[in-house]
């Protein structure tokens, strides 16, 4: 009897922690958010592009909100700086020179992010400008070597979450096009959900003192691509940024 | 679900395994695992340099090899002569510092004289464009190269620059996924035997499709984009509809990919022809830095191509002041 009891506590102990180690859920898939959350993370109504004379493709949709709460709770002089951001969006905006996004606004950009998923490690690899970032499973104790535009990404299995510890971002990337944005002590943990087979709730929580008055969450569901083609493609973004970032300094060939 | 089954799979494999297939690390699902931190980065050049004429370097040779890499290390150290700028110094690079312990001369393997078999004028093209490295004339940021500009290399994994010669393999049963450190460039290939897409979707690194061949993963590009008339460091890999590129990878041991590219281009070479680049995970035996990938945020902080066309406007702005 007692060595029974001995043997049921040893495959219990086993069973737990293979449970706790292994992953209990396949995100394998492409991905892809929907709604206004890349425009503005905070309810918004539609409104005009960035620019003197912006045209209907420039401008904004609408949305509800993503942040708990609803608004983002700013230290005032952050609410100001924000403020800023937006009205100089067209120049500021980092992803319009084709910079990396950082975490967590690449979650929910209007372009698709696919996740290769392995018992050590979960690969997220953004189709804008070709982002990407390695999750590590199996290395809790691995310190960002460096502060990066992607983050340092450490995650583990809590039941059938993901949980992703992200940490060493630049203070340089913005959080969307509204100029909501971060400081260089932004801590993000994210939390990665199946909501049946098609559908992944993503959630972010923001700490960082010198910018926010509080840690604050947001949500947002992103849908899996159905197409049975459906590959990330090319979005190469370089190319398409140069004439912005550096006509200023070419000059017309002369001819040979 | 799948997942649990792969572990309960993988308990057992690990139970009726033998020692010597244990030297090749498998998946739950029972193929070879290619998953890992690889580096290419070696001494061996591409191509066999017409001097030599040996079928195998002695080991006197690869020691004269890495005793003239080694000095040339030594030599960044220095600061650059008065009036030059200096370039990329040893915090910047990681080149491969070994020369391949078989005494190849050369990565290609076939055509037999390791050499790349051109057409006369794509070579003729191929030279002036490498002629027009660091002299320009810079009139635009697209007369600098597609490494310069950020953009990408090329396909493959041949170890052709000085330093992120590192790719980080992630494998699922349908998927393989190959994070390229330079550039930050990802390929992420079907192993499902999809087709190929219309051929207008261009791609940079091309469209990708893998199959296993025995213990061999073959991975078969195609469908690149035409960058052409874009200045590519490499020619030969640069992004153009008339290229085909067979990749295979073939685990060998724990620490071992034998990995060898083909590639194909009847408008650019007489004949197809192979090179081939093992893949370790001991990246101390090559000579480079240990350890994982790092963002190369190349983009972000390319201040070398505003500065090279600033430079060039500088230069005109005085000739013209002169005449």
């Amino acid at each position: 009897m007692e060595s029974f009891a001995w043997a049921f506590a040893l495959w219990a102990g086993l069973s737990a922690a293979t449970v706790h180690a292994q992953a209990t859920a396949d995100l394998n898939g492409i991905w892809q958010a929907l709604g206004g959350a890349h425009w503005n993370l905070e309810p918004h109504a539609a409104h005009a592009g960035p620019g003197p004379a912006p045209d209907a493709l420039a401008a904004a949709r609408g949305g509800l909100g993503i942040v708990e709460g609803g608004r983002i709770p700013y230290r005032p002089w952050a609410r100001l700086r924000q403020q800023e951001n937006f009205r100089n969006r067209g120049e500021r905006d980092p992803l319009r020179n084709c910079f990396l996004p950082g975490v967590p606004r690449a979650n929910y950009l209007p372009y698709p992010l696919q996740i290769v998923q392995t018992p050590t490690h979960v690969l997220l690899a953004y189709e804008f400008a070709q982002a990407s970032r390695t999750v590590y499973l199996d290395r809790p104790g691995f310190e960002a070597p460096v502060d990066s535009w992607m983050g340092h990404s450490r995650g583990h299995w809590e039941g059938e979450t993901l949980v992703v510890d992200v940490t060493a971002q630049h203070a340089d990337t913005w959080l969307d096009e509204a100029g909501n944005f971060h400081g260089a002590a932004l801590h993000v943990e994210e939390r990665y959900t199946l909501q049946g087979p098609n559908h992944l709730r993503y959630e972010a929580t923001l700490t960082d003192p010198d910018v926010y008055e509080r840690p604050w969450t947001l949500g947002v569901l992103l849908y899996r691509h159905m197409d049975p083609r459906a590959q990330l493609l090319d979005f190469k973004c370089v190319e398409f940024v140069e004439e912005r970032m550096y006509g200023e300094l070419t000059r017309e060939k002369p001819d040979a | 679900m799948r997942e649990r089954a792969r572990l309960a799979l993988a308990v057992c494999a690990a139970w009726t395994t033998s020692a010597a297939a244990a030297e090749v690390p498998m998946t739950a699902w029972g193929k070879p695992s290619l998953e890992g931190v690889w580096t290419t980065a070696t001494l061996t050049p591409l191509e066999r340099p017409e001097a030599v004429t040996d079928a195998r370097l002695t080991e006197a040779q690869r020691a004269e090899m890495e005793a003239a890499a080694e000095r040339m290390w030594e030599a960044l150290e220095q600061p650059p002569p008065p009036g030059q700028v200096g370039g990329y110094n040893r915090v910047w690079l990681d080149p491969g510092m070994k020369a391949l312990p078989d005494g190849r001369p050369s990565l290609v393997v076939d055509p037999p004289d390791g050499r790349i078999p051109w057409r006369p004028e794509a070579l003729a093209a191929s030279n002036a464009e490498s002629a027009r490295y660091g002299v320009g004339p810079y009139y635009s940021y697209a007369d600098l190269d597609t490494g310069e500009r950020c953009l990408s290399d090329g396909v493959t994994m041949a170890p052709l620059q000085p330093y992120n010669m590192n790719y980080q393999i992630f494998q699922t049963e349908d998927h393989l996924a190959i994070v390229h450190e330079m550039y930050h460039e990802y390929r992420i290939v079907p192993l499902d035997g999809r087709p190929f897409f219309p051929e207008e979707v261009g791609q940079w690194l091309g469209d990708a499709r893998g199959h296993w061949e025995g213990d061999t993963l073959v991975i078969v590009s195609k469908g690149f984009a035409d960058k052409s008339r874009y200045y590519w460091a490499w020619p030969w890999r640069a992004a153009r509809p008339s290229l085909t590129v067979v990749e295979r990878l073939r685990r060998v041991d724990a620490e071992t990919i034998d990995y060898e590219f083909t590639v194909e281009d009847p408008e650019m070479f007489t004949r197809p022809w192979t090179a081939s680049a093992p893949m370790t995970t001991d990246q101390a035996s090559r000579g480079v830095t240990a350890g994982p990938l790092y963002e190369f945020a190349c983009h972000e902080g390319n201040y070398a191509l505003p500065n090279i066309l600033r430079g060039a406007r500088l230069e005109a702005g005085l000739a013209q002041a002169r005449d």
